[in-house]
């Protein structure tokens, strides 16, 4: 029914607004049409409150705000500001030349290179920034680069991180995969949990493991690692492969940051197209990761992370960092094995000798390359400081080889496999297969992690040499071996691993 | 009868809150501690008007905070009066500034919001395509008729709106009722048909 006059429209309008406020049936006194505009507008564009950690932040930010800057008299601010427009010409100068010295990386009063070296800090240390704890929240969006769907988000990841120290972490992490062909192909939630003295983790697939964890061991690196944060800055500004640069400051999750740009990498492992410029948002207080942008190399967006909500140091309740399976939960039980102790596997590049002496294992090399192809790196790896001290097995060995052209091919051998990303809880590959090798089998896979399998960007075979399976975090696992490119053919892939002497 | 008494009750209250606030700032500029109250009573308002405008969580609490620390910075400046009009004002130069800095962009994309783990990507495209259109019909309404809508879905309650635009609360809901009005014929005109509303409700 319409409203018919001032009185009735004034009627109307009332009840329109207590509607839009509150929800509810629709007022007979406006028309469906109106009613039903209102409830999809006030639908469509929901008012989303402000986190706790916002609020608080911002009312500590004004209990702590300058006197001078609350007390601004209006001569006393007359006069300062004509003494600003003084120092200005002169201040202009300097600030240029701090900009100059700062966004050039050459050594100013902050440098790329620094922040970069604070990051690492951090990751390695949160204590050693001064963060007993912490609550976060991150968002993960992948975009698919194929054609057919390119710049669509092929996975969507958002977590929930709470960490205490010492060595307590929970992580939260909820994802949504797409297929290309534009299906949903899945979606799940995983948990984990470290209580200080164990990690239970629930999988997407609903296993419950138990681990034990090191009571002097921090989580939090592994944790960042597995939510999907470079844990290791290596892994996206290695010294040699890329170059930092400071690009500006910003604000992420109320924080300000340093902008780094890192550029695209000249040497490593790099998938093809996928790995151009980086840009990485760096807390300036704390040296936390804060922002991961990864572009491909035209400059197409193809990973984007961001921490949408940080709390420093607030207090935690104790029972998020506790877990119990539900009466009747099947689980998995892996507290036998050495406890774990977290490692960034941030190894440096040694010589193929040095690689022999110090590995757990025989470390074999390929007789047989493609033509072009070099060694360009040997890096010996351990599961964890424990494992490294105790001489436990496992470690494993990467030998990277790459040619003119930056093709790679990496051969790993050791006690864990090595398949980028795996860890971070990505589907299967759905191209794979068996092959002969060896006298045994061996199983390939086609496309990689990073971006749903797309076929054509990776190849990788890997084959174990005991049918125990591998138990998970790489301690006392079974020697597995892998070999992967991003150019060579199946056929080439065997030749190389059957060349292994 | 009950009702007229109830709507004077109200108005007193307001009447009274309005002056309560209004001393809180002007003591504000001796004691920065009674900012705190009025920033406790506006954060969550001021947040959601930002966030209306501005589409990203992110850029919403820039402009927030911007918001407060110009307010507490300012706060000799305020000569009584209302108080969440003065804000209002600040709010609104805040965004007008920050949507100057921002690229070329005229409608806010909502798309760096990631609300939900539970919609999907397509529904999420979905919801955003029709954010879109809703913001772009809201930019075609007046100026008074845009901001009691947008204030109206930040949640600020009628007497707040009067009070920040300077107008009687009845004078509020007929410029929202027009409002509703203009953005039919407005997304009738982009082509979006009463059904398409309709079914959604």
């Amino acid at each position: 029914m319409r409203p018919r006059n001032p009185s009735q429209e004034l009627r109307a309008a009332e009840l329109l607004a207590d509607f839009m406020a509150l929800g509810g049936p629709a007022p007979d006194v406006l028309d469906t049409e109106m009613w039903s505009l209102a409830s999809v507008i006030r639908d469509t564009l929901p008012p989303d409150p402000p986190t706790t950690e916002f609020v608080t932040g911002l009312r500590r930010r004004l209990e702590q705000r300058p006197l001078g800057a609350r007390r601004g008299e209006r001569k006393r601010i007359r006069s300062l500001y004509l003494a600003g427009i003084a120092l200005l010409t002169a201040a202009i100068a300097v600030i240029a030349f701090l900009a100059i010295q700062q966004i050039g990386g050459r050594g100013g009063v902050v440098s790329a290179e620094d922040v970069l070296a604070k990051a690492r800090a951090t990751v390695a240390s949160p204590e050693s920034a001064g963060i007993r704890s912490m609550v976060l929240t991150q968002t993960s969006t992948v975009f698919f680069l194929a054609d057919e769907r390119r710049g669509q988000p092929s996975m969507q990841i958002e977590t929930r991180l709470w960490y205490d120290t010492p060595g307590r972490q929970r992580i939260e992490t909820a994802f949504v995969e797409m297929a290309l062909d534009g299906t949903v192909g899945g979606s799940g939630h995983r948990l984990d949990t470290w209580t200080g003295a164990e990690h239970w983790r629930v999988t997407p697939e609903g296993n419950v493991w138990v681990l034990s964890q090191a009571a002097d061991s921090s989580p939090y690196s592994y944790g960042v690692a597995m939510a999907g944060l470079p844990a290791d800055l290596d892994t996206i500004s290695n010294g040699s492969c890329r170059s930092p640069r400071l690009l500006s400051e910003d604000r992420v999750a109320g924080r300000d940051a340093y902008v780094v740009e890192l550029t695209r990498p000249r040497c490593g492992y790099a998938f093809p197209g996928r790995d151009g410029k980086g840009l990485v948002w760096i807390d300036k207080q704390t040296g936390l990761i804060l922002k991961w942008q990864q572009f491909a190399v035209d400059g197409t967006l193809f990973f984007v992370q961001e921490v949408t909500s940080i709390e420093y140091n607030g207090q935690i309740e104790s029972d998020q960092f506790s877990y119990a399976p539900a009466p009747g939960t099947q689980v998995t039980d892996y507290r036998s094995q050495p406890p774990q102790v977290f490692t960034r596997f941030e190894e440096p590049t040694i010589s193929l000798g040095e690689a022999r002496a110090g590995a757990t294992f025989t470390v074999l090399e390929p007789t047989w390359l493609p033509a072009g192809f070099g060694l360009e790196s040997v890096q010996h790896i351990w599961g964890s400081e424990e494992a490294r001290r105790l001489k436990s097995h496992a470690d494993w060995v990467l030998l990277r080889y790459v040619d003119a052209q930056g093709n790679w091919l990496l051969v790993s051998q050791g006690y864990t496999g090595f398949v980028v990303g795996w860890g971070m809880g990505l589907p299967q590959p759905p191209l794979t297969g068996l092959v002969e090798l060896k006298g045994g089998m061996a199983r390939w896979f086609d496309g990689n992690p990073i971006n749903r399998w797309e076929p054509g960007t990776m190849l990788a075979l890997g084959w174990m040499q005991s049918e125990t399976p591998a138990p998970p975090d790489g301690f006392g696992g079974s020697p597995l071996s892998a070999v992967l490119s991003n150019v060579l053919t199946l056929e080439q892939l065997v030749r190389v691993a059957e060349s292994l002497r | 009868v009950q009702q007229s008494n109830s709507l004077q009750g109200r108005g007193r209250k307001d009447h009274l809150t309005e002056q309560s606030e209004a001393v809180a700032a002007l003591q504000a500029k001796d004691d920065p501690a009674a900012f705190l109250p009025l920033y406790e009573r506006y954060v969550v308002p001021v947040f959601r008007y930002c966030h209306v405008r501005l589409g990203e969580r992110t850029k919403a609490e820039d402009a927030t905070s911007e918001v407060f620390l110009k307010a507490l910075d300012r706060i000799s400046s305020f000569r009584g009066g209302s108080f969440p009009a003065w804000l209002f004002r600040i709010t609104r130069n805040v965004i007008a500034d920050s949507q100057r800095r921002r690229s070329k962009d005229q409608v806010p994309d909502t798309s760096a919001d990631i609300p939900d783990a539970n919609i999907g990507p397509e529904d999420y495209a979905i919801r955003s395509a029709r954010q879109r259109t809703l913001r772009q019909a809201i930019t075609g309404l007046t100026a008074d008729q845009r901001h009691v809508l947008e204030l109206q879905l930040a949640g600020w309650p009628d007497a707040d709106i009067a009070a920040a635009l300077g107008k009687t609360r009845d004078a509020v809901k007929m410029l929202r009722l027009r409002s509703l009005k203009s953005l039919r014929t407005s997304l009738v005109r982009n082509g979006w048909q009463p059904r398409d509303w309709l079914d959604e409700a």
